[in-house]
């Protein structure tokens, strides 16, 4: 069994353009690996949402993910939020009543405003 | 704080004494440390090139077992790889590879004793492999291959799209080590009347999300098979980080990375396509000749995203750079073929009007990135458009215009750097 390893990892845009063929010939053997069991711990998130409408999206969008997210997101029409909004519930399951979709979407257009040409 | 970082069950393998120093430096100074908030204290801003772009670049350490990121999103998490790091390596390193998770509840543990890969349905010999005996009992397959999430650039898609809004930074190239599924499915031996492959994960869906949430993905047998499907236990020569997916990530070479099934599990042998959420309502790409279809179309047929587009990066000069007139100025970058080798790479430094050859740097094997470069002079003062364009062994290119569809995926439009001449 060849264990050998073919590749130099690590190696800079520099080195592949003058010294990648000797790189290559010194490759390093095969990865040394020891198993070793894994645990960590992320940093959280505090930011919440404010203004209009910002309970309704502390209730149903930091559920699943932090409130950075949606502040990011591009301005799109009110039928693209409502899209998206369903897709929060029906494909990843977000507990969202139905009676609240039309309403956090319309909150999200109103945020965000009509999109940009 | 750093003990939260240095107990048993954590190995930081890519840090150096001196990283070591700055971080705790840095988390004494600041007071930062995984567990807390990341909300409240200041950070330095990048702003990427799009409308609401601005973004924390957060240090070191923030992330365990990762380096200097653009913060995309806190939880579940989605960093960027900051564009300097393209400049500096060609293999992406570990701790700055960009992370991408879809579930709040995804696992932040592995026990490597219990962890176990299965192979199972359509096989004459179900196997259960320990992280030992896929080391030890295959033959080691080396490979250089892109990872690119198949939403990489969402931010420049126009019309724009939800979604992660990633310049171009959510794509990395590593030396990956591992065992050839064809190995293990040998060893299984695959029954008559079997067409896929299921992949499943430690990533499941937990209340209140519905079961069906699991994240699976599924692959053609032939091409699983192809020996070039490939079963990851390291990456640039050391076991992956828990956020990239250690201990075993699926490496589907020349497709997007949504196929790259992180902590990978199990191998379901079947006799039909996925009928799952990934593959049936997620990730899915209008069933057209490029990907692409018109914004508002009706009535696309939609198919599972799968094979890389080709695209070409400057790392240098700089956007905005001003250069000498007269005296000639070395431009370079990185590029790919996707699905396929690189053929060539093209240079334009008159806005797309001439094109001239790149030289190309060392070929790592088909799936890598291969390092240009090419020099022009400015003649005359004033403003430069350069424009770099990647061309593939099926004659695949660049198109001048991004192209669009509802997921905002596959974005591969050439790239065009702006420069002054002085």
């Amino acid at each position: 069994m060849n264990r050998h390893g073919i590749f130099s990892a690590g190696c800079t845009l520099l080195l592949a353009f003058g010294l990648a063929s000797t790189a290559v010939a010194g490759a390093a053997s095969a990865p040394k690996i020891h198993w070793k069991s894994e645990r960590i711990t992320l940093p959280t998130s505090d930011l919440t949402f404010t203004g209009p409408g910002g309970q309704v999206l502390n209730t149903y969008c930091l559920m699943c993910h932090s409130a950075d997210f949606v502040n990011e997101q591009p301005a799109v029409s009110l039928v693209t939020w409502k899209v998206e909004v369903n897709k929060m519930k029906n494909a990843f399951g977000a507990p969202i009543p139905e009676d609240q979709i039309d309403h956090i979407a319309e909150v999200l257009y109103q945020r965000f405003g009509p999109p940009k040409p | 704080m750093w003990e939260d970082f240095s107990t048993d069950e954590v190995t930081v393998p890519q840090w150096g004494r001196r990283e070591f120093l700055k971080m705790s430096a840095l988390l004494g100074a600041a007071g930062l440390f995984a567990g807390h908030s990341l909300s409240a204290r200041a950070a330095a801003m990048i702003d990427l090139p799009f409308v609401n772009g601005e973004r924390k670049l957060i240090p070191a350490g923030t992330f365990p077992q990762k380096g200097e990121m653009i913060l995309q999103r806190v939880r579940p998490p989605l960093l960027e790889t900051p564009w300097s790091v393209f400049d500096r390596h060609i293999f992406t390193p570990n701790d700055q590879f960009y992370v991408r998770w879809h579930m709040p509840d995804f696992p932040d543990h592995v026990d490597v004793k219990s962890y176990r890969i299965r192979v199972t349905g359509l096989v004459k010999k179900p196997l259960e492999i320990s992280l030992e005996e896929l080391l030890h009992d295959f033959p080691l397959r080396e490979m250089a291959a892109v990872n690119q999430c198949s939403g990489n650039s969402r931010g420049f898609v126009n019309p724009r799209v939800n979604g992660a809004q990633w310049a171009n930074g959510a794509m990395g190239n590593a030396v990956w080590a591992g065992v050839a599924l064809r190995e293990l499915l040998q060893r299984a031996g695959v029954k008559k009347g079997a067409t896929h492959l299921a992949f499943r994960s430690l990533e499941k869906g937990m209340a209140p999300f519905p079961a069906d949430t699991r994240f699976e993905k599924v692959l053609d047998l032939e091409h699983g098979n192809d020996g070039e499907v490939m079963l990851a236990y390291a990456m640039n020569g050391a076991t992956m980080p828990l956020l990239n997916g250690f201990p075993v990530r699926l490496v589907v070479p020349g497709w997007y990375s949504t196929y790259w099934v992180k902590m990978l599990t199990e191998i379901e042998v079947m006799d039909h396509p996925g009928t799952g959420f990934w593959m049936t309502k997620a990730y899915l790409i209008p069933d057209t000749p490029t990907g692409y279809m018109t914004p508002g179309e009706k009535g696309v047929k939609m198919v599972p995203i799968n094979r890389m587009k080709p695209r070409s990066f400057f790392t240098e000069p700089g956007s905005g750079a001003r250069v000498a007139k007269g005296h000639p100025v070395k431009v370079g970058g990185i590029a790919m073929g996707g699905s396929t080798a690189l053929e060539r790479v093209l240079f334009s430094a008159d806005g797309g009007a001439h094109w001239q050859k790149a030289s190309l740097g060392h070929d790592y094997g088909p799936y890598g990135f291969r390092a240009w470069q090419a020099s022009f002079t400015p003649e005359k003062t004033g403003a430069y458009t350069l424009m770099v364009k990647a061309v593939n062994r099926q004659g695949e290119e660049q198109p001048l215009q991004g192209g669009w569809n509802p997921g905002g995926f596959m974005y591969n439009a050439i790239e065009h750097l702006p420069l002054q001449a002085v």
